[in-house]
């Protein structure tokens, strides 16, 4: 590849963001955050399995605030790439390709996955 | 090449539909269960078999996202190779990692 300096297309400093354009790089962004949280799991199975003590420590990590959070944004991200995923998947079978069935299941994806994690956080008991 | 990775990517993200929503539902009562519980739910060979595929599927799912980003934003062929590499690699320590873990309940 050559290395040349021009900008890459799309000029995303001079492009107008729109719905379809910020779900399309929140599915990825989401999609690279969960790689990391998936990668760095066995440690948190090991800690979980390892005795009753380590279980607890794990366990009382987890009501940390900010601890919290990150679980929450996790959720919030596995939520919305999986219904992303499965609007991705439609539009690979050749439905809902045009742009106005585009920007309903792009809404419908937001308030889908928000509901979700809204649900979730009620009823972990967490708050 | 590509063809397959954009296919069994697709694969992948329909197989981990009810994987990661029964998952989900679990991780989320973790809460609640005590750690014997814990122990005798992945200590079964239900658990084995269920932690494992979910793992299995979402790491496979996750090191061909990686290789697509890492494609896309590092244009140094020789680099590319290499991390997409790494990230292949830390993937499947993460994968062995989990089933000796299991295992070792």
């Amino acid at each position: 590849m050559n290395a040349t300096k021009r900008p890459l297309s799309p000029h995303l400093q001079i492009y107008r963001p729109q719905l379809t354009s910020v779900l399309s790089i929140t599915h990825r962004l989401t999609g690279f955050a969960l790689s990391l949280v998936i990668l760095l799991s066995p440690a948190i199975l090991y800690f979980l399995t390892l005795s009753k003590d380590s279980h607890t420590l794990v366990m009382n990590l987890f009501q940390n605030g900010f601890v919290k959070l990150v679980l929450f944004l996790a959720i919030f991200g596995l939520s919305y790439h999986l219904c992303n995923g499965i609007r991705h998947l439609a539009w690979d079978a050749g439905y809902g390709l045009d742009l106005d069935s585009s920007y309903k299941s792009g809404y419908a994806v937001v308030a889908t996955s928000l509901g979700i994690t809204f649900l979730i956080i009620l009823t972990s008991g967490a708050i | 090449m590509s063809v397959q990775h954009w296919k069994f990517q697709r694969i992948s993200a329909i197989a981990l539909i009810p994987i990661v929503l029964f998952s989900l539902y679990y991780i989320v009562s973790l809460g609640t269960v005590s750690y014997d519980h814990l122990i005798n739910d992945l200590g079964s060979l239900n658990g084995f078999i269920i932690t494992s595929l979910f793992m299995g599927f979402i790491l496979f799912h996750s090191s061909m996202g990686m290789e697509v980003i890492i494609e896309d934003y590092i244009h140094s062929e020789d680099l590319q190779k290499n991390v997409v590499s790494l990230s292949k690699l830390f993937h499947l320590i993460s994968f062995f990692l989990t089933i000796i873990i299991l295992a070792s309940i």
